[in-house]
């Protein structure tokens, strides 16, 4: 680990990216990296990509864009259509591929693959990928708050105690992580920012029975660990052999903002 | 408003313990015959009401209305977690003091 430069306390890690011209924000809630945070970046994504393999996961990559009718199949559009992006072409070309968004988690791609299917009962099925993921928020931040980001997740499917289990196990790992690297951290429960009022509902019972953690640094939530039950079981009529629904579960981490709260920590250097 | 942190909870005295005996009792009933009417289990005092998905995201709704209109008052986001929520007889013995916290004779409504 090295910390030559101080702690930015008055100047932003953002501007003093930009000012050495290793981040690009082109004020539309993206941004461009090279440099020291796109290092850092990497090593953090190799360091959850590892973390992921030696679990045993499967590792995939996909598009940006998913279908609106698989974001239709989880109900997405109930609770979170504040937050999707249209990938319309602007001329129509005859092809009739159907309406197309930008992708708001990576998980999404996954989900379909299994759907009609009988999860061997050998173990949990576990996959990772990153991807870039769009989520349009107000107050948007270069690193804090973008609306094109960069996720890993790690995604596990099985019975109930496969995926609370890998859940719970990757929680305290990212944990001890965040306290290695000497973050000021914080594991909270948490909901997701359900829109509707029926969303009210799958907030309340996320929150009751704990099925969402964030880890926070400062304000931001730099990972989540989400338990969905039998939520995309039911919706893509993946089950367990006994013909139960099976259980889904992913972890996510948001890389930007990881990159922003080490270099907020740490100064622009840091390497670990 | 919450039921956590400084509330006065550690005062709760006879007539809280008699305030929350008729909370628990309506809410039961209301459990039964209005909320879980199709239940497969009987449903008693100490059920787990989170197993089975018996709660589901609408049902959880019904539910803390039916303890904010007792209570008068709406139910802080801190004080939803499932120690508080578990049974009924959980969710009385917490958010019955809670009542006595906001206004001695709580606002009833749709009851």
């Amino acid at each position: 680990m090295t910390a030559t430069d101080r702690p930015p306390s008055t100047i932003g890690v953002a501007e003093m990216l930009r000012a050495s011209g290793e981040l690009a924000a082109p004020d539309n809630g993206s941004v461009g990296l090279a440099g020291r945070p796109l290092r850092l970046l990497r090593a953090l994504d190799a360091t959850f990509l590892s973390w992921a393999e030696e679990l045993g996961a499967e590792e995939w990559r996909f598009p940006a864009m998913i279908s609106r009718a698989t974001l239709e199949s989880v109900d997405f559009f109930s609770g979170f259509s504040h937050l999707a992006t249209s990938a319309t072409p602007i001329e129509e070309r005859g092809q009739n591929v159907g309406e197309q968004m930008l992708s708001t988690a990576v998980c999404f791609h996954l989900y379909p693959q299994f759907a009609g299917q009988v999860l061997p009962g050998s173990g949990p099925i576990l996959r990772t990928a990153a991807g870039e993921c769009y989520r349009y928020e107000s107050g948007m931040e270069p690193l804090r708050r973008q609306w094109a980001f960069t996720m890993r997740e790690i995604v596990f499917l099985g019975t109930p105690e496969e995926v609370e289990s890998h859940r719970r196990a990757l929680m305290a790992r990212t944990c001890d992580f965040a306290r290695r690297l000497q973050l000021d951290s914080s594991l909270d429960v948490a909901t997701d920012p359900f829109f509707t009022a029926a969303g009210r509902g799958r907030a309340l019972l996320q929150r009751i029975k704990e099925l969402k953690y964030e880890l926070h640094v400062g304000d931001l939530a730099v990972a989540s660990f989400n338990n969905h039950e039998a939520f995309f079981g039911r919706a893509f009529d993946f089950h367990l052999e006994d013909g139960r629904p099976a259980h889904s579960g992913c972890v996510a981490f948001g890389l930007e903002r990881w990159v922003y709260a080490l270099m907020d920590r740490h100064g622009m250097d840091f390497e670990f | 408003m919450t039921c956590s942190g400084d509330s006065p909870r550690a005062e709760v005295g006879q007539l809280n313990v008699s305030a929350q005996t008729e909370f628990e009792a309506r809410l039961l009933a209301f459990i039964r015959r209005t909320l879980l009417p199709d239940a497969d289990l009987p449903i008693d005092r100490e059920t787990y009401l989170f197993a089975d998905s018996l709660i589901n995201s609408m049902r959880i709704l019904d539910l803390v209305a039916f303890v904010e209109n007792w209570l008068g008052a709406e139910i802080g986001l801190d004080d939803v977690t499932m120690d508080h929520f578990r049974s009924a007889s959980a969710i009385a013995e917490y958010f019955a003091p809670c009542a006595n916290t906001v206004s001695a004779v709580p606002r009833r409504k749709n009851r």
